[in-house]
């Protein structure tokens, strides 16, 4: 292949008469990157328009250019489809062709405009998702590239019925985003509500998919997440499969599930991966965590301040010495430790990561080993405050966990001004606001609430794979049956 | 949301305003009495004496070093816990009572006016355990044991012998619907201080009469023996008989077998006949033979004779139980429960107090040896 430089300054005839180029220029004015080349070829102005910065320079170069005007030059040929370029006559087409990468080549004589793409790879490799490690499984994970992301997807599901439509979000920022689901098992009339909530967006930004999130979740005022983050594509790959829609957004590696309930917050990859009696422990732990996460706290206040009589005798005179001297109510003490948690957690996350771990001991092991000494704090509410805040960490899903750790400061205060009783109340109120909650027309604490018994053998069980013959009815999905009898070889002989 | 707000604001800030908010009951704040003893002073008051716990306030929790005894004087038992709230240095906290003692002359009189106190408290420890002192009830808390907390040595004390059988297991909550019960009277564990000041065993049952102390104790086998035909029993009673009377030889044990009771079963089985109470208590018992020097219990006969001998024995036991029971005029079986249920004409006629002496109550046990250790 010849050697072929791209003038790197190229003065454009300003009267060049061809139309659109003069709307295109004036809509580039004033920006530095855009960049035209001028050729002349039989009689022809060859003009090219595009971005330097969202070009890939070699693509143009060795798809276009150098068939066009080098390999022995025949004269340009009337139809430029051979070199996959798309004849557009609409200017604002061709501004926002060139804001998605692309290169237009105005044939000045032939007043004609052809759109061409080589838009430039930017994009990381693909790697394990930090926030959502599983043990055992896939270590891919979804990085910002859209279309990367969706083949990603499309590799694991092979199949016509996998759509893909997209949006154009942000009246500036222009989002491609992509609304996924699976024909014939997803319900159409959610992802028709999904598009009609995403038609009123009318932001000039989208950042990340928070945006959509808040935009489209049913209660933005609870503190409950109704849309599942995810970076990992076999969990957005078995939540198509169930029924759900995913919508991921360009420059994001993370994609939104919905719609989904409170319990799907709970269910990890792992769970899956790993042989179903491990799996069914682990889960049920999760639920025993989120229990603790959000009434230890609660409960040791409400036993220490108003209700002494059910601390077992064993255990009366040890707590008694630890509480001995303390100078503080126990919802201070509380308060006090925990939020020291929440610094030490906070401080950790942008830190680098040699200085976060020197933190996490600092923060752990000092801190909590002096406020003891110092009589500010008891031993046992370290007890309870270091559990509470692992149990919360085991939430596989993060914004779950912050919810969790919310939920427990309001149900601290109840249970310091009225024991047992405020404890209760606040209780009350937490699962009131779970049952009411909605997700795109999903009860949030189904199967629980409303009870669906057959839900319940993927919620707080995690029943064998070759059980569940049904996809849970939670995602409204409007083709139940997954399998027929996938151990149907134990009923037959072989022959 | 806004209407969420407009009524939640609200009514947040009139709880925290509430008088009954912030009335907090802190555990630092409090002083914890673990035993408590009541006694009747010689001019008729009423003496109570409380142990608490003294802390120690170190770098692993806290440890306990010895315990005070705080006491009160007055007419009734609260006023004698008014009494010691004044000489205590925290808020006065006795949710965690763990063993209630009584001294004899006060249970004597009347054993409710003092529970009253603790019935009508939300917050009393019910599962304290109730015991019957002989003498003052004091002396009991005045021990000076090697353990550092004189509550749970008594606990563990009775505990222990609950499980051996000795004593019943009765705590507060448990006496109470059986105090007031006219067809059932309920027993209480007797306790008593030794000579030397620093230990106190258990003697056995001690018999109520409704509400008041018959004076009585049922003892040694006769408790054991009692609390099985009563179906209250504990874990594993256990007996030591005499079987062989004619050895001249000096060495005894060669006479003696010892047993745990396995598995008992009692059943009650109250009749009138002719204006006369006749109530049939079968007691079938399965033991092992813990010790037996004898040794041959690997003939079939021997350990048939023996069932019989030992059968016979404790019917024997039984019988004599019984008897004082009947002296006592504590009714404790609830024979007059099964009347009440039974033959409630029969009932409305009858003074209860006066025939209860006069009932026929035939006890018989039956014996059968299941097991023999890990020899034969």
């Amino acid at each position: 292949m010849k050697k072929f430089r791209l003038p790197t300054s190229n003065s454009v005839n300003k009267e060049v008469p061809c139309s659109g180029y003069q709307i295109i220029k004036a809509a580039f004015q004033h920006t530095e990157d855009f960049k035209e080349l001028e050729f002349k070829r039989d009689n022809t102005t060859l003009l090219f328009c595009f971005l330097e910065t969202l070009i890939s320079e070699e693509k143009l170069k060795e798809y276009l250019l150098i068939p066009l005007l080098l390999e022995d030059f025949k004269g340009i040929p009337d139809e430029l489809e051979s070199l996959n370029g798309k004849k557009v006559d609409n200017p604002d087409k061709l501004i926002s062709g060139i804001l998605n990468g692309g290169n237009v080549l105005f044939l000045c004589e032939r007043d004609e405009a052809w759109l061409f793409s080589f838009p430039k790879d930017l994009q990381r490799s693909i790697q394990e998702p930090v926030n959502e490690g599983v043990v055992r499984g896939p270590h891919d994970g979804f990085v910002e590239n859209l279309d990367t992301n969706i083949s990603q997807l499309r590799l694991r599901i092979k199949s016509p019925e996998f759509k893909v439509k997209y949006h154009e979000l942000g009246d500036k920022t222009k989002t491609k985003t992509a609304v996924i689901y699976m024909k014939g098992i997803a319900d159409e009339k959610i992802v028709k509500e999904v598009e009609r909530r995403l038609s009123y967006i009318s932001t000039d930004m989208i950042l990340s998919p928070g945006y959509i999130e808040e935009f489209i979740e049913d209660d933005p005022f609870s503190l409950f997440p109704q849309l599942i983050n995810t970076e990992r594509p076999d969990r957005a790959m078995a939540n198509l499969m169930e029924g759900r829609i995913i919508i991921i957004g360009e420059g994001s590696p993370t994609a939104l599930i919905l719609p989904v309930t409170f319990f799907a917050f709970y269910q990890s990859s792992d769970d899956y991966n790993s042989r179903w009696i491990p799996s069914t422990f682990i889960r049920m732990l999760r639920y025993v965590s989120f229990l603790i996460a959000i009434t230890l706290p609660a409960f040791y206040i409400a036993i220490i301040a108003y209700h002494l009589e059910v601390i077992p005798h064993e255990l009366i005179l040890p707590l008694k010495g630890s509480v001995e001297g303390i100078p503080y109510p126990p919802l201070l003490e509380a308060f006090f430790m925990e939020i020291t948690i929440e610094l030490i957690r906070e401080a950790g996350i942008r830190l680098p990561k040699p200085i976060g771990q020197t933190i996490g001991i600092v923060g752990g092991l000092v801190i909590g080993d002096a406020v003891v000494s110092a009589g500010l704090i008891s031993n046992i509410m370290i007890v309870i405050v270091a559990l509470t805040a692992i149990s919360a960490f085991v939430v596989p899903s993060n914004e779950m966990s912050t919810t969790v750790r919310l939920i427990r400061f309001p149900l601290m205060i109840m249970a310091s001004i009225l024991g047992f009783v405020g404890l209760t109340f606040g209780l009350i109120f937490v699962f009131i606001k779970l049952c009411k909650l909605e997700s795109f027309g999903v009860p949030y604490f189904s199967p629980l609430a409303p009870l669906q018994v057959r839900d319940l053998k993927d919620t707080f069980l995690r029943m064998p794979l070759w059980k569940m013959d049904e996809r849970p009815r939670n995602s409204l999905t409007v083709n139940i049956k997954r399998q027929r009898d996938s151990r149907g070889w134990k009923k037959n002989e072989p022959r | 949301m806004i209407r969420i707000l407009k009524i939640s604001i609200p009514a947040l800030v009139t709880t925290l305003l509430l008088s009954a908010c912030w009335d907090q009951h802190l555990l630092k704040d409090v002083k914890l009495f673990m035993a408590a003893s009541f006694d009747l002073t010689p001019d008729g008051k009423i003496l109570d004496e409380l142990t608490s716990p003294i802390i120690n306030k170190d770098q692993g929790g806290g440890t306990v070093k010895g315990h005070t005894v705080t006491s009160g004087i007055g007419n009734t038992p609260r006023e004698a816990r008014w009494d010691i709230d004044r000489k205590t240095d925290k808020i006065f906290e006795a949710s965690k009572l763990r063993v209630l003692i009584i001294g004899d002359e006060l249970a004597r009189k009347d054993l409710y006016s003092v529970l009253d106190l603790f019935y009508r408290d939300p917050k009393s420890s019910l599962s304290a355990k109730v015991v019957i002192a002989e003498g003052m009830a004091k002396d009991l808390l005045r021990l000076k044991t090697e353990e550092e907390k004189i509550s749970s040595y008594l606990f563990d004390l009775l505990e222990s012998q609950e499980i051996a059988s000795l004593i019943p297991e009765e705590n507060i909550q448990s006496i109470c619907a059986e105090m007031f019960d006219p067809g059932e009277d309920f027993v209480l564990p007797y306790l008593r201080a030794a000579e030397d000041g620093k230990t106190a065993s258990a003697e056995g049952v001690a018999l109520f009469n409704e509400r008041k102390f018959t004076g009585r104790v049922l003892t040694g086998d006769e408790a054991v023996i009692f609390l099985l035909l009563d179906g209250n029993a504990g874990k594993s009673p256990k007996f030591t008989k005499k079987i062989v009377e004619s050895e001249t030889d000096n060495f005894m044990p060669q006479n003696f077998v010892s047993f745990n009771v396995k598995k008992a079963k009692e059943t009650l089985e109250v009749k009138v006949k002719r204006q006369r109470v006749i109530a049939n208590i079968n007691l079938s018992l399965k033991i092992e033979i813990t010790y037996y020097p004898r040794n041959q219990l690997y003939k079939k006969q021997e350990i048939a004779k023996l069932n019989k001998k030992l059968s016979e024995m404790l019917t024997n036991d039984a019988v004599a139980a019984i008897k004082v029971l009947q002296e006592a005029n504590s009714d404790s079986f609830g024979i007059g429960r099964m009347l009440i249920a039974h033959y409630p004409d029969y009932w409305k006629q009858v003074d209860w107090k006066k025939e209860y002496v006069n009932v026929a109550i035939i006890p018989h046990v039956e014996l059968e040896i299941i097991g023999h250790g890990i020899i034969e």
